[in-house]
């Protein structure tokens, strides 16, 4: 019986692309453990041929079986994402090779993107420096803003989307006491949601978890790719991704204490992004008029929901992150409305 | 906002202190049949549990070892000494060691794999040096040759065995890749590191690693 990495370097050796081999030499590989011991995340392998210094080959393998479908949804998703920017793509996202089952282990086989992860932008230099933000917020916001425009499909008669907005909330209070001003927000929210993607014609393919850690730029000035589509779907409302990229920046500018005092500071941080970061940003993103962009209260609001509540849908756990985003949610019922 | 605002706990809220991701390393089907030895902590075996491996304390490990026939060939998969030989269950000679691995590969299936991690002998400071015996990648591989594996793989790991957050063929693209990324924010560390390359070529700082697996096929 073959070891995992034996199977996976044969499955890798069988890859083909236009009739021709992708790799003719064995392959070595690294193993990046993701999540510290997480079970519910993956683990990434690097497959390195003689003589690259740089990997040729990225298998993401799930710690445990029942989350092979969250790999699924990434080379789905990838596919379509492939199929509306064409060859072009590659200056966005890695291609996708291949999604098969190894040893009973899903495995998705992609391209390896060069460059660093911004993951460990340092909190002081960089999420302290109003410029340095707003430099890498535009370009985010550009980017994604293309990318949106670019999978915009006409929604089909009959077709429906993001229908269940409801169920976050609901497990939202289920899982947290909810104050009644919270209550209300949480109401007002739903109401805003819905109202505004009745008006939508268009969906788009949203990335689901767009935040610098997801981002790899090559160089000092290279251009920033987005990886890590696991939770990437078609939806009519922008928002999560728009305002996700905010939300984890001001986390990543907090401290490290009490999950409580990390999303009041985050909170403070926003506020002080307010008055430069926030709108330089969403006029880089500018307005949608095919689909939704909620204001941007409303837009962070949903984040923090969805983000407290995901690990409980979609895997049946909880993070302890989960709190940071549920404190960060009762923080933003503050925010003014008036943007 | 509320004072009390607790989070309603799913069953399953826990990480552990173990990722086990040198199960990759081995065949990992579900009819692969693995038999894991260690001085287990509660959290270990119940990390095991979680994902299905079976686990032995090394009392009884030790007795299905010594107590194989010279002639037996056995059922297992993989036999998984996650973190090395204990010291107060086998000798610190080097024979001790190579009749340990030659008895413990009577357990396993031609063509199955033994999996031992183990701390670099250079690692000093570590506590783990009382509880297991530290090695260094060539004594290993000649311990394991000795043993009569027909093979042996060493795999870096870094920065621990219990949480390794890279493990990578000795290989100097993948020695290189691990510690660029590993050492990133750190460039004293970094600098030292590519000061030591060029001194000593990758092979040699494949020899000072804090950790290693080395998988010996029987």
């Amino acid at each position: 019986m073959k070891s995992f990495v034996d199977a996976l370097s044969t499955f890798g050796l069988s890859l083909h692309e236009q009739d021709s081999r992708l790799f003719a030499s064995a392959l070595h590989w690294l193993m990046l453990g993701n999540g510290d011991a997480d079970f519910h995340d993956n683990i990434i392998l690097f497959g390195f041929r003689e003589g690259r210094t740089d990997p040729v080959l990225v298998a993401k393998v799930p710690r445990s079986i029942e989350n092979g479908w969250m790999l699924q949804v990434e080379y789905d998703r990838l596919v379509e994402l492939w199929n509306c920017l064409g060859e072009g793509a590659v200056l966005y996202v890695p291609r996708p090779y291949a999604m098969t089952i190894l040893q009973d282990r899903p495995t998705l086989m992609i391209s390896y993107v060069s460059g660093e992860s911004l993951t460990r932008l340092s909190r002081r230099s960089f999420w302290g420096n109003g410029k340095q933000v707003s430099a890498l917020a535009i370009e985010a916001a550009r980017s994604l803003r293309n990318l949106n425009n670019r999978t915009a499909t006409p929604i089909q008669p009959g077709e429906v989307l993001d229908s269940d907005f409801q169920k976050p909330i609901d497990k939202f209070r289920e899982l947290f006491q909810v104050g009644s001003e919270e209550d209300q927000a949480l109401s007002g929210l739903v109401k805003i949601v819905k109202n505004s993607r009745a008006a939508a014609s268009h969906k788009v393919l949203i990335q689901g978890d767009f935040w610098h850690g997801n981002m790899i730029r090559e160089g000092a000035r290279g251009r920033l790719k987005f990886v890590d589509w696991q939770f990437a779907r078609w939806s009519v409302d922008v928002s999560m991704d728009v305002y996700f990229f905010l939300l984890a920046g001001a986390l990543s500018a907090s401290g490290y204490g009490p999950v409580e005092q990390r999303a009041k500071e985050a909170y403070g941080t926003l506020t002080h992004w307010r008055a430069d970061v926030i709108p330089r940003y969403l006029s880089a993103y500018g307005k949608p008029d095919r689909y939704v962009l909620l204001p941007a209260k409303y837009g962070m609001m949903m984040c923090c929901v969805e983000k407290a509540v995901r690990p409980a849908l979609e895997f049946g756990y909880s993070h302890p992150d989960d709190l940071t985003w549920r404190y960060l949610f009762a923080e933003l019922v503050n925010w003014p409305d008036e943007d | 906002m509320q004072s009390n605002q607790q989070l309603a706990l799913h069953p399953e809220t826990r990480t552990y202190s173990y990722s086990l991701d040198w199960r990759f390393l081995l065949p990992i089907a579900g009819d692969a049949k693995l038999l894991v030895l260690s001085e287990g902590s509660a959290d270990f075996t119940q990390a095991l549990e979680r994902v299905g491996i079976a686990g032995l304390d090394w009392h009884e490990g030790l007795s299905s070892i010594l107590d194989a026939k010279q002639d037996e060939v056995g059922d297992l998969h993989g036999l998984v000494i996650p973190f090395g030989l204990p010291v107060h269950r086998v000798g610190i000679h080097e024979e001790d060691h190579i009749e340990f691995y030659r008895s413990a590969r009577r357990l396993i299936h031609r063509g199955g794999y033994l999996l031992v991690g183990f701390e670099n002998v250079w690692k000093f400071r570590s506590k783990a040096r009382f509880m297991y015996h530290f090695s260094s990648p060539r004594r290993m591989n000649y311990q394991l040759r000795q043993s009569g594996y027909t093979s042996v793989e060493i795999f870096g790991a870094i920065p621990n065995l219990s949480i390794p957050e890279y493990i990578f063929h000795l290989q100097p693209q993948t020695l290189d890749f691990a510690l660029r990324h590993r050492f990133r924010r750190k460039a004293i560390t970094r600098n030292i590191l590519r000061w030591l390359l060029g001194r000593i070529g990758s092979s040699g700082v494949s020899a000072l690693l804090p950790c290693y697996f080395a998988v010996a096929m029987a």
